[in-house]
């Protein structure tokens, strides 16, 4: 339960101070929430591609898109059905399919869908969990429910761990049956995930009081206030820091506007 | 005579039954007292009740588990029920057997300042404390980087770093020293003798590395501690642990050690040319020019921490596929090549966490879902399943596996490898958390005149006692050790290795 998103590096997502970083997160969200023009949503998608590109690299601007992809695929083949206005592309026997306006409203959502979850990676594959931690208290936050969101964060990566080798494991005992299974149809194949996912639910269960007894040995839960190992910039570096954000929101802001 | 730091007067503990799981009491009225700066070794079979001694000592247990308690644990004089474990931190401090359960962190210096957070430490406090921590644990160019992406031995070292910084004044250590090569066992003792404060090493085996290594040994057996009066590692402690059946060597043959090897034995499976290493991953590749296993062979695998062992297992048994080479298994008097698939059903793997593989409700269940899918129709599933449970010493048909003891999940997996009748099959590190003796009684039924058994270990008298060829991985590559050197030869070779 140790490695989350998280990895270290010196580009300049990460030597900005992750309060400036939120904002512009936030900034990013609210622009894939509005109602844009879809050439306007495409730019805006473009430009956080960019700066991940830029300062993280190629890898790691695919990864996010890669986890969420089926999940992209089922939204393009199964929202334009529901949305058969415009130009119809695809009528079989008749029934209006595919239209212009289904594909418009797949393809925004898709956009959506797939820019959140890639600001969000930016986000926190360039700040480590204890920064997070530490600016949401400085938002406001208790550190109680601020440990809780970071524990959530780090425990993700682990439960697919777990699955890759408990899945492993389970292969290893029933191999032969594994090569029919591919061969079966989608509820089929689920049906037969469901030792696996039994299996990594245990371990889970069973990790929970394991996870409190390792808090507890390392002071959590003590009524007393909480020094920080870890330092937020102060002074002129959180201001230059926030002056770039500020910039960067600008820029989106204008681009959001201007933007034909 | 001094006031005892630690004192565990009339102890006894009882966790709570489950449905067809009926618990015993694990203590009965033990009795323990520790003195400042003692370093003791308690010594106690796997199951004896160890970890939860040590959650019981720190206040985990029952908290977090349930069950009934009776007697009073005192520290420095003070009943430990008083305060919540979390309260006293700065008294006593516990090290996790599974390290991966306690480390929370993203950055090693992050992790060992976690529990000084708590106490409210000054920042350039914290930051002193940290740096000195992990410049003892040999931690300190690891100090960015994530406790995950450490060997299993640098996660054990790092909770030692976090003890260090915080400086409890006893220290409870859970199998601390178990599944580390020798070299990092000579460390952490190094490490641990270094430290002025109280120190409590639990461990399921006697290793001749803790000879002299601590000032007192106890023995957890039967629910209660008996104390060793006089210098450990010698022949007297040695006959006092096995009249106690802490040791209880089991030779797997009776036969000459002369003729332990059978290189007469038919081929079964043949490595060539193996080359492999994980993408991204510096400084680490395998790299096996020919290594041949016959049937019915046991082989041991021995070599440091991270050497390669289980990438070479995972190979073997088809879940990595080698850059290039080959793996063949001997078919109809010719070799063939195996694909993964093939290597898939020809090779068992027991993983080191026999949790991976458990998801059934009973014990019967969990035993016939592997027959269920590979044995004909007609066959006898629920004669064999008997059998199983029998052999194996399970708790019963209808025990809830998913609640059982680990030793008990852990012969539940080899019963179900038994079952399934693997012609390869891979135990990996599969003494860990059960005794040598518990092992030795696996590994023998699970062999048979046509199985080839390879044995994953850091136990280097068990490979000398089991196998019939010992092999080592160093510096990438596969080297035979002759199996008559003795445990002592084996060490040698091994701290070559590191």
């Amino acid at each position: 339960m140790v490695s989350g998103f998280f990895r270290s590096g010196n580009s300049a997502l990460h030597r900005i101070d992750p309060r400036a970083k939120l904002f512009v997160l936030l900034a990013f969200l609210v622009v894939f929430f509005l109602p844009l023009p879809l050439p306007r949503l495409i730019a805006c998608f473009c430009a956080a591609a960019l700066l991940g590109g830029l300062c993280l690299g190629l890898r790691d601007l695919l990864l996010p898109l890669r986890l969420i992809f089926p999940l992209l695929l089922l939204v393009m083949i199964l929202t334009p059905p529901f949305h058969r206005q415009g130009v119809v592309l695809l009528a079989p026997w008749g029934f209006p399919l595919y239209t212009s306006a289904g594909l418009e409203t797949a393809l925004r959502l898709v956009l959506r869908f797939s820019g959140i979850s890639l600001v969000f990676f930016l986000y926190m594959r360039s700040t480590e969990p204890e920064q997070i931690l530490l600016s949401l208290r400085w938002f406001g936050l208790s550190y109680s429910l601020a440990l809780v969101l970071s524990l959530a964060l780090t425990y993700i990566p682990w439960l697919t761990r777990l699955y890759g080798n408990v899945r492993d494991a389970h292969n290893l005992r029933l191999a032969g049956v594994e090569q029919e299974i591919r061969s079966l149809g989608f509820i089929k194949r689920t049906r037969a995930k469901i030792p696996a996912m039994t299996s990594v639910m245990i371990q889970a269960v069973k990790g929970i009081p394991v996870l409190a007894m390792a808090l507890e040995t390392r002071g959590i839960g003590r009524k007393n206030v909480r020094s920080s190992f870890y330092e937020l910039k102060s002074g002129r570096a959180f201001l230059t820091d926030l002056l770039a954000s500020s910039l960067l929101i600008a820029g989106l802001a204008l681009m959001v506007v201007l933007f034909p | 005579m001094p006031e005892p730091l630690l004192s565990v007067q009339n102890l006894s503990f009882q966790y709570p039954s489950y449905p067809n799981l009926p618990s015993e009491p694990l203590f009965e009225e033990l009795n323990l007292d520790i003195r400042h700066r003692e370093r003791c070794l308690i010594l106690g079979r796997p199951e004896s009740g160890k970890t939860t001694l040590a959650r019981l000592l720190t206040g985990l247990v029952p908290r977090y588990s349930g069950g009934a308690c009776s007697g009073k644990i005192l520290l420095d004089g003070r009943a430990a029920a008083e305060r919540q474990p979390c309260e006293r931190i700065e008294e006593i401090g516990l090290a996790f057997q599974n390290p991966e359960e306690q480390l929370v962190r993203s950055r090693c210096d992050s992790e060992v300042a976690f529990g000084l957070e708590a106490l409210n430490l000054p920042r350039s406090s914290m930051l002193e404390r940290v740096g000195k921590s992990l410049s003892q644990a040999g931690l300190s160019a690891y100090s960015r980087r994530s406790p995950g992406t450490l060997s299993g031995g640098e996660k054990k070292k790092l909770l030692l770093a976090c003890l260090m910084a915080l400086k409890p004044a006893v220290w409870v250590m859970d199998e601390t020293l178990e599944e580390l090569d020798i070299g990092t066992k000579k460390e952490v003792l190094e490490l641990l003798r270094a430290q002025e404060q109280t120190c409590l090493v639990f461990s399921s085996k006697w290793h001749r590395l803790f000879a002299d290594a601590f000032t007192s040994c106890c023995l957890l057996t039967g629910g209660r501690m008996l104390c060793y009066q006089g210098r450990t590692g010698g022949p007297a402690f040695r006959s006092w642990l096995r009249k106690h059946e802490f040791l209880t060597p089991r030779r797997r043959t009776s036969a000459p050690q002369g003729k332990r090897s059978r290189p007469d034995g038919d081929p079964l499976l043949r490595v060539r040319g193996l080359i492999f290493h994980y993408p991204g991953a510096d400084g680490f590749y395998l790299n096996v020019d020919e290594l041949c296993f016959s049937a019915g062979e046991t082989i041991a695998l021995i070599g440091a921490n991270g050497s390669g062992k289980s990438t070479l297992a995972k190979l073997l048994c088809g879940l990595l596929t080698a850059g290039s080479g080959e793996i063949s298994i001997r078919r109809n008097g010719g070799w063939k090549a195996a694909n993964p698939e093939l290597l898939n059903r020809f090779c068992g793997y027991m993983f080191q966490n026999p949790d991976y593989q458990i998801f059934l409700p009973e014990v019967r269940e969990e035993l016939a879902y592997g027959l269920k899918q590979t044995m004909e129709r007609g066959g006898d599933i629920e004669g064999r399943v008997e059998e199983a449970i029998r052999l194996f010493r399970l708790p019963g048909p209808q025990a809830p596996p998913s609640l059982m003891s680990y030793g008990a999940r852990k012969r539940l997996q080899a019963a179900v490898y038994y079952l399934l009748e693997r012609p390869f099959l891979i135990l990996d590190e599969g003494d860990s958390g059960i005794s040598a003796a518990d092992f030795a009684d696996i590994v023998e039924k699970l062999s048979a005149p046509r199985r080839t058994l390879l044995i994953i270990t850091h136990d280097l008298e068990l490979a000398a006692l089991l196998a019939d060829r010992i092999y080592t991985l160093r510096d990438g590559g596969i080297v035979p050790v002759e199996s008559a050197a003795g445990a002592a030869r084996l060490e040698a070779l091994v701290e070559g290795a590191d």
